[in-house]
């Protein structure tokens, strides 16, 4: 059933570090249909997939809640930041088991070539980086949908390591005011 | 570097979307001791991250609902049975017996009722009393760790000034053997000759050894000075001055430093762009 009450971010995080039922209820309900939203930037296409992983994404939360700590971000980037780990982890284990090596495969390509016509499922951040130049939308793409390293990004798009990191700065600079738009 | 450069340069945007290497984590963290606008930035921004995901009504199925708030319930009371002192999972003991039917015999039950009822006190006594000292010991942690960020705050100040000098020119020291995730930082002011150094990344050394800066000066390594092993942390260590140097290295010397650098030894180097 869900809460009636609404609680400020401190007063959940203490009702979570106390185990209490209405704290783990009220960030099922409050918070779910957002982190459903993350996860499906990256499975987009499997909607029994995504649910799976929003509850292995919850199961986390409730086991790591005392690592949280409030003063380097709020309590949503945390756990979307669970989530995007666990889907990232998820995407690696489904590409070994299709046998391909470190290196740019077809879906990778197909990634990083979407453009909102193509891909009209694209919601959310995914959706956004498909709205940036093609050199920071590579490299933001490799980054944030794949969880690359600037070192690897560097290896796999042939560009030295300071392009990289200028790309993914503009790159970010640019989300901010597409965010903006909004 | 300003706060507002830093709020400009999608360094926040960058940590938020945990793109952010170890590094640039610190340095939003420094940031945002000194300059709060750097941390209303930052929340600003990852409160507009959430907006953008609810945006999208993408609620998740009844039937995933139920399984899911049944899985948190399970690990609930998975959890409490590891720990019983979980406020959440109060269990209520009665404390008081029913008194004994037999009206001759009232009196009796109700002494052994008071006997009960006065250790039920003297239980709960003792259960405030360890939650009060437990309190105390945190509270005192807390001021220990307070002051211990104080003074890291002040350090960290101090070496940003350092830093942001426009005299300075920054020397970064890479690993010597290949892919060895060593870092260090020299940060000399051509003008005054003085020479700060931040070991980012180096391990702790063993006993009786000690990291050793060298600077190359005419094709020779002279001595920088050496770096307390129990003072390594992130501070910016104050070196010997040098008008003039081609390249720093920093090896591992025994206690009290060599007055050659030991060449195997030789952990970090960076030439002077």
């Amino acid at each position: 059933m869900p809460p009636t009450s609404t609680y400020t971010e401190a007063e959940l995080v203490h009702l979570l570090r106390q185990r209490a039922d209405n704290g783990f209820n009220y960030l099922y309900h409050h918070y779910s249909a957002a982190l459903l939203t993350v996860i499906r930037n990256f499975v987009p296409h499997s909607p029994e997939v995504a649910e799976e992983l929003l509850q292995e994404v919850y199961i986390r939360v409730f086991r790591k809640i005392d690592l949280y700590d409030a003063n380097k971000s709020r309590l949503y980037t945390w756990m979307a930041q669970i989530a995007r780990n666990l889907c990232i982890d998820e995407l690696r284990k489904q590409k070994m088991v299709a046998g391909s090596k470190n290196q740019l495969t077809e879906s990778d390509v197909d990634e990083l070539v979407a453009t909102p016509a193509a891909n009209p499922d694209r919601i959310g951040m995914a959706a956004l980086l498909t709205r940036l130049p093609a050199g920071e939308k590579d490299a933001l793409t490799l980054a944030y949908m794949q969880g690359h390293t600037q070192q690897e990004i560097s290896e796999l798009l042939a560009v030295p390591l300071g392009t990289v990191k200028s790309r993914m700065r503009n790159g970010l600079k640019k989300l901010r005011e597409l965010i903006g738009e909004r | 570097m300003t706060a507002k450069e830093y709020i400009e340069s999608g360094a926040i945007e960058a940590i938020v979307m945990g793109l952010a290497d170890e590094q640039e984590v610190q340095l939003q963290q420094a940031m945002e001791l000194m300059y709060p606008e750097v941390k209303e930035a930052r929340e600003a921004f990852e409160e507009s991250l959430e907006q953008l995901d609810r945006r999208e009504a993408n609620q998740p199925s009844e039937a995933a609902n139920q399984r899911i708030t049944a899985m948190l319930q399970q690990e609930l009371e998975k959890f409490r049975q590891i720990h019983p002192d979980t406020p959440g999972s109060a269990r209520v003991v009665s404390l008081v017996s029913e008194p004994a039917p037999k009206p001759i015999k009232w009196l009796r039950s109700a002494l052994a009722a008071c006997v009960l009822l006065l250790m039920g006190s003297i239980l709960i006594n003792f259960y405030y009393f360890s939650k009060f000292a437990d309190y105390r010991t945190r509270y005192n942690e807390l001021l220990t760790q307070q002051n211990t960020l104080l003074t890291r705050q002040q350090n960290l100040e101090a070496q940003f000034t350092v830093m942001k000098d426009p005299e300075i020119k920054q020397v970064r020291m890479n690993a010597v053997a290949a892919g060895a995730p060593l870092l260090a930082t020299v940060y000399w002011n051509t003008k005054t000759a003085e020479v700060y150094l931040l070991m980012n990344n180096m391990p702790k050394p063993q006993p009786g050894k000690q990291y050793q800066l060298w600077a190359q000066v005419d094709g020779k390594m002279v001595d920088a000075g050496v770096i307390d092993p129990n003072d390594q942390q992130l501070a910016l260590h104050k070196m010997k001055n040098f008008n003039e140097a081609a390249a720093f290295a920093i090896s591992l010397e025994n206690e009290g430093g060599a007055p050659e650098p030991t060449l195997t030894a030789v952990q970090v180097l960076g030439k002077v762009i």
